[in-house]
């Protein structure tokens, strides 16, 4: 019984790891949307090629944190007064 | 006009017909009148937990196509003198033939004419869950102390929060008071922690029930601690305060105790 592993640890720490990822999935048609609000609020800074845009959300291992990533490549800069 | 509360749970087996009929049963035995839904279309359980499996002639979907009057397909159950009704599943056909829209109309008539609509959902987050969710008004929570149970309750928390309902309450089914004080169980508050929801009751895991599933009877009327875990979350359903009861496990040492005491 002494030093005996509590079970219920184990249980609550991989609980808290699968809603960790649960958490934080994003739905292929929340990207899709998310990516297009993204392009929305640019658009009035920066001439984009709006159809290699780009949105990834995932877990990055080595810090255990979630990252949103997001890239598109840029034509130009709008000159704004 | 009445309420309808949504019971649900995600995962398979964690109690969610069990829960609907004796917390049915718990309101009926404080007056209330309660209306009972089985919305798990092809593999319907609730009219057997109740024991009156041999009393359908008419089911939900005989409702929804106009077959029958929903007066008709009612069955009551005989030992709490009309206040306690069940609207039963249609086993031969699947949870497509109905529509969200059409269990929103169906629960608006049943909140009608009761005081209390418990909408018993299928286990799953599709089809079937969206029509049990559509017609209430509140919604249940039940989970078990799993990791599984657990993380599917997470789940669909995170998918009532897209309609239109006060925060969920969480029932927790099947804790053993023993294996928590041991370490060997999630307790209560470890739950409530992880899901960050409010606690409706939490229900002891007891012979009892299994002893009265085979009967076909409901547990709310005893004197068990199940039986009190029950009563409490209807009377907490019902607006009352109710402190959460010790769960206590018959151990070494209380053993002694009564042996002596």
């Amino acid at each position: 019984m002494l030093g005996r592993e509590r079970t219920k640890d184990v249980a609550r720490s991989r609980l808290s790891s699968v809603l960790r990822e649960d958490r934080t999935t994003v739905t292929a048609r929340d990207l899709a949307l998310m990516q297009l609000d993204v392009l929305a609020a640019l658009s009035g800074y920066l001439e984009m090629e709006r159809d290699e845009a780009n949105t990834t959300v995932a877990r990055d291992r080595l810090t255990g944190k979630t990252l949103l990533e997001f890239s598109v490549p840029v034509r130009s800069v709008k000159r704004r007064r | 006009m009445g309420e309808a509360i949504v019971i649900t749970s995600g995962k398979g087996g964690v109690g969610k017909t069990t829960a609907t009929l004796n917390i049915g049963a718990a309101l009926a035995l404080k007056g209330a009148h309660v209306m009972l839904v089985d919305t798990d279309i092809g593999l319907r359980n609730l009219d057997v937990v109740m024991g009156l499996e041999d009393k359908i002639v008419y089911d939900l979907v005989d409702v929804v196509e106009g077959k029958c009057r929903l007066r008709q397909a009612l069955v009551e159950d005989p030992r709490f003198f009309g206040r306690l009704h069940l609207l039963p599943a249609a086993q031969t056909r699947d949870k497509n033939v109905v529509t969200a829209d059409q269990m929103r109309a169906l629960v608006g008539e049943l909140v009608q004419g009761a005081d209390y609509v418990l909408i018993d959902c299928p286990a799953g987050i599709e089809q079937g869950f969206q029509n049990a969710v559509a017609g209430a008004n509140r919604a249940v929570v039940v989970t078990m102390p799993e990791v599984s149970a657990v993380r599917d309750a997470d789940r669909v928390i995170g998918i009532l929060r897209a309609y239109d309902l006060p925060a969920p309450r969480l029932i927790i089914n099947r804790i053993r008071a023993g294996m928590v004080r041991r370490g060997d169980m999630m307790s209560t508050s470890d739950m409530l922690e992880v899901l960050g929801c409010d606690l409706l009751g939490v229900i002891p895991d007891d012979e009892t029930v299994i002893r009265a599933g085979n009967l076909g009877e409901p547990v709310a009327r005893g004197n068990t601690q199940v039986s009190l875990a029950y009563r409490n979350i209807a009377s907490r359903l019902m607006g009352e305060e109710v402190p959460f009861q010790e769960l206590t496990s018959a151990g070494f040492f209380r053993k002694l105790l009564l042996k002596f005491g």
